[in-house]
């Protein structure tokens, strides 16, 4: 066990962690905590996006919500904000960061440094400060703004502020942590001098039998032959992808042939698919909408199924549900984009790869269709490389060195 | 052993159906009654609570399912509705003017017209499913080289095609079914609430589980390839078959239908809906008046349909054209032949069609018919006829003010008689099978 006291800082609780940056920023806590003496988290975050919290998270209060409900897009710059300008927040993080007097800072996700870096000059604390990147976000958060028909104005003064902050913490960081090759480059350009590449992994737990019968029998009431599952949070880039690559006229996919949609997006398609058009009347033919799945529903589901889609169009970082895809060892049927590092499986078998949305939808077809060729022994052991221990190996060594 | 190939006929529709075949029932009938003939031929029902195919017998009728003697006196049933509809209209008369004003607006009376045709379906839904919790018969055994033929109206049965389609992937048998047209699904306003989603599916399903479809029009052919494309859906092998229309056979009414007189009305047939366009003959008679034209009267024959309120109250209440206008319905067909056989010439102003049966009936009848210019209507008669676009008023009131002159009109008759020859239903029956063959 290392000597060093860590505090990880986020926008969002890690308690019940659902999407992708929660599981992220909990594997980042487990490895520290596995390596190193004192680690703490705190997260500064909305309650009505996250009604579960853990003991040190600082709800925002009244005011912040209120702005937040009027700008749900902008709720992480929000957030951030309230650490520094909302008294009953600035208190509490404060009292930790004087009560704790933490080593290192990890900073996970631009955001919440919009608030940190005043007050650690006001409390006169100078911890080593990690810059953890998920994206380059002023980048991202501009295009999923302007696709949410924002007034191009907004979304540039958003992207503005958050490129300065991002500009700011790469060059106050003492380690730049990032999960792709070209974030870290990026982020490189604009200060950061020491980096360590912290791909995203996964915990793929195995189905329990109760599990995996609950979704036989789905299966055989419902006359279902084929799976194809897609898994994703209401995350904008997530519907953005799917409605490109895949969209919601799916006359394409066989008649005993599903796809299931698991995850918060499965709400984003129940409320918006109900108009008076052809593709909304028979969306629901071939897709199911699962919901949030426990993990071991999830787990069966994917062991069961015989295509994971991953169409990512958009967003930065890697993908967590990339690593899901391949330790599920599915057959998958990708865009370039979601294989962003994770390019050393791109010649692993029972995978299809394009960006071209037609060629996606005849490679699902395609991949339904095709027999399933086993990896070999050296495959799967690469793959197992995805599994979170492993792809914070890195992070903890150089962190240790702090 | 080797296993004989069995054409399947589902004549779900034909057992459900108590009264007077109306168009799908009749093409059910007409293509059963062809291949009745045959020896590799099995017939089977739905049942629809159960969920189960159930092989039965086709019983051909002694007299032609569209027409009847007996239709020559209304049933026992159509006198209760007229009975009915006749004491509701008196009540309504003796209630006060201000009651009448708040009560019967014109949305009030599509919304009691809609609820009394959802009321009929759900009557109809449930005396089939008191049917279908009876006894059954043998289940009908569907096996690989079979060929199952759907001509009737699926989408009443939402497990239908589902569960056909689960059959046809296990048992590995063909399926092709009849096309009539995608109305409800790309003209979803032509229609009440609540269609639109359970055809639309039905479409879906039926595309994506068929070996074959055999549309009534090119144009309900085109439609069904939009449809496909726009749902990105394989499109199957789609032939075509023309309607029979050799209507002859059932004897006229003795003596005038009602007051009118031979040769001196115009007639327009079909249900009173929206798609069938009534609104365009009122701003024809209305155009007519202002322009100083005098046009013969118009009957409309015809049920009422959904969301024609305003038009009816119009035409049964502009002092213009009330007593230029008649609507007429709960006839029989010898009625019907009565009416076409003494009219001028017939009008059908229909916005959308899958064939357009009064087209083709008019000439039958020896009589022109003045069509609108959309969707099958053109393919009836071709060049034989002249169109009118369905929202051009002016230029309907134009084409019949043509054939008003007695010398055009006869002429143009004579044209009909040696040119349109009425198609007959054995031929309909030839041209369908032709395709089942050939289908794959």
């Amino acid at each position: 066990m290392i000597k060093k006291k860590i505090l990880i800082i986020t926008t969002y609780p890690i308690a019940n962690a659902q999407h992708g940056g929660q599981k992220r920023t909990k594997a980042i806590y487990d490895a520290y905590k596995a390596n190193f003496s004192e680690v703490k988290f705190m997260a500064v975050y909305y309650r009505g996006f996250y009604p579960v919290a853990g003991s040190l998270d600082v709800a925002v209060g009244e005011a912040s919500a209120r702005k937040i409900q009027q700008s749900p897009f902008t709720g992480d710059i929000i957030v951030s904000d309230a650490i520094y300008r909302e008294p009953k927040v600035r208190r509490k993080v404060s009292s930790l960061l004087q009560g704790f007097r933490p080593d290192v800072i990890h900073i996970e996700q631009v955001y919440p440094y919009l608030g940190l870096k005043p007050l650690l000059k006001e409390l006169g604390l100078k911890p080593k400060l990690i810059f953890g990147s998920q994206n380059v976000e002023y980048s991202m958060k501009e295009e999923m703004l302007l696709g949410l028909g924002v007034d191009p104005a907004v979304a540039k003064a958003a992207a503005d502020q958050i490129e300065g902050l991002e500009h700011e913490l790469a060059a106050d960081c003492d380690l730049l942590a990032a999960v792709s090759t070209s974030d870290l480059n990026e982020h490189m350009k604009m200060g950061a001098v020491r980096s360590v590449l912290a791909p995203n992994g996964i915990e793929l737990l195995p189905a329990t039998a109760a599990a995996s019968t609950y979704w036989q029998n789905y299966f055989e009431k419902h006359h279902i032959s084929k799976k194809v599952i897609f898994v994703g949070s209401a995350h904008p880039p997530n519907w953005f992808g799917f409605e490109k690559m895949i969209g919601n006229r799916l006359g394409f996919l066989p008649p005993d042939t599903k796809l299931f949609l698991a995850g918060s997006i499965s709400d984003y398609f129940s409320q918006g698919y109900t108009r008076e058009r052809l593709e909304d009347a028979t969306f629901w033919l071939r897709a199911v909408a699962c919901g949030r799945l426990s993990d071991d529903s999830l787990a069966a589901l994917l062991e069961l199924c015989d295509v994971v889609v991953l169409p990512i169009t958009e967003g930065g970082g890697s993908n967590l549900k990339t690593a899901e895809a391949l330790l599920s060892g599915r057959k998958i049927v990708a865009t370039n984009h979601a294989f962003r590092s994770y390019e050393r499986y791109r010649d692993l078998p029972n995978l299809w790869v394009t960006d071209n949305p037609d060629q996606f939808r005849e490679n699902l077809t395609k991949a339904l269709a095709a027999p399933f060729i086993a990896r070999t022994p050296e495959q799967q052991k690469s793959v197992e490389g995805v599994k979170w221990p492993n792809v914070m190996k890195d992070l903890v060594k150089e962190v240790s060195q702090l | 052993m080797s296993h004989a190939p069995v054409i399947w006929i589902d004549l779900t529709d034909l057992r459900a159906w108590s009264g007077h075949h109306t168009g799908i029932q009749r093409v059910v009938y007409h293509l059963a009654y062809g291949y009745s003939k045959r020896e590799d031929v099995r017939f089977f029902f739905y049942n629809d609570a159960r969920r189960i195919f159930v092989e039965t017998q086709f019983i051909p009728l002694t007299e032609d399912p569209g027409s009847s003697a007996a239709d020559m006196a209304p049933s026992l049933k159509g006198r209760l509705k007229q009975k009915a509809v006749q004491t509701a209209r008196g009540l309504a008369h003796r209630a006060p003017e201000s009651w009448r004003r708040a009560i019967l607006t014109p949305e009030n009376k599509n919304r009691l017209r809609h609820n009394y045709h959802r009321g009929r379906h759900f009557l109809s839904k449930l005396r089939r499913s008191t049917i279908d919790r009876g006894p059954v018969g043998p289940e009908a055994v569907f096996s690989a080289g079979d060929t199952v033929l759907i001509m009737g109206k699926a989408w009443d049965y939402p497990n239908l095609m589902p569960d056909l389609g689960v059959l046809r992937r296990s048992l590995h048998f063909k399926l092709v079914q009849v096309i009539y047209d995608l109305i409800p699904s790309l003209h979803p306003h032509l229609f009440g609430p609540g269609l639109f989603r359970q055809y639309t599916q039905h479409m879906f399903e039926v595309a994506a589980n068929s070996d074959g479809l055999v549309a009534i029009s090119k144009s309900s052919k085109r439609d069904m390839e939009r449809f496909c494309k726009e749902l990105r859906l394989p499109v199957p092998p789609i032939g075509i078959m023309r309607l029979g229309d050799d209507v002859m056979s059932a004897a006229p009414h003795p003596g005038s239908v009602g007051s009118l007189e031979a040769g001196e009305y115009i007639l327009c047939v079909g249900t009173l809906e929206v798609r069938k366009n009534h609104a365009l003959l009122y701003s024809v008679w209305k155009l007519a008046k202002l322009r100083g034209i005098e046009l013969p009267k118009l009957v409309i024959v015809g049920g009422r349909g959904w969301f024609t309120g305003d038009v009816i109250y119009a035409l049964e209440h502009d002092p213009d054209v009330r007593d230029q206008i008649q609507i007429v319905s709960g006839i029989s067909d010898s009625q019907l032949t009565w009416l076409y056989q003494n009219c001028r010439l017939t009008v059908f102003p229909a916005i959308y069609e899958g064939w357009g049966l009064p087209i083709a009936e008019s000439l039958a009848y020896g009589k022109l018919c003045l069509p609108s210019s959309t969707s099958s209507m053109t393919e009836i008669a071709g060049d034989l006829l002249e169109y009118f676009e369905p929202f051009d008023a002016a230029a309907c009131l134009n084409l019949i003010v043509k054939y008003l002159d007695k010398p055009v009109l006869a002429s143009k008759e004579a044209e009909i008689a040696s040119k349109y020859h009425p198609t007959s239903w054995d031929t309909t029956y030839e041209q369908f099978d032709t395709f089942v063959r050939s289908a794959y």
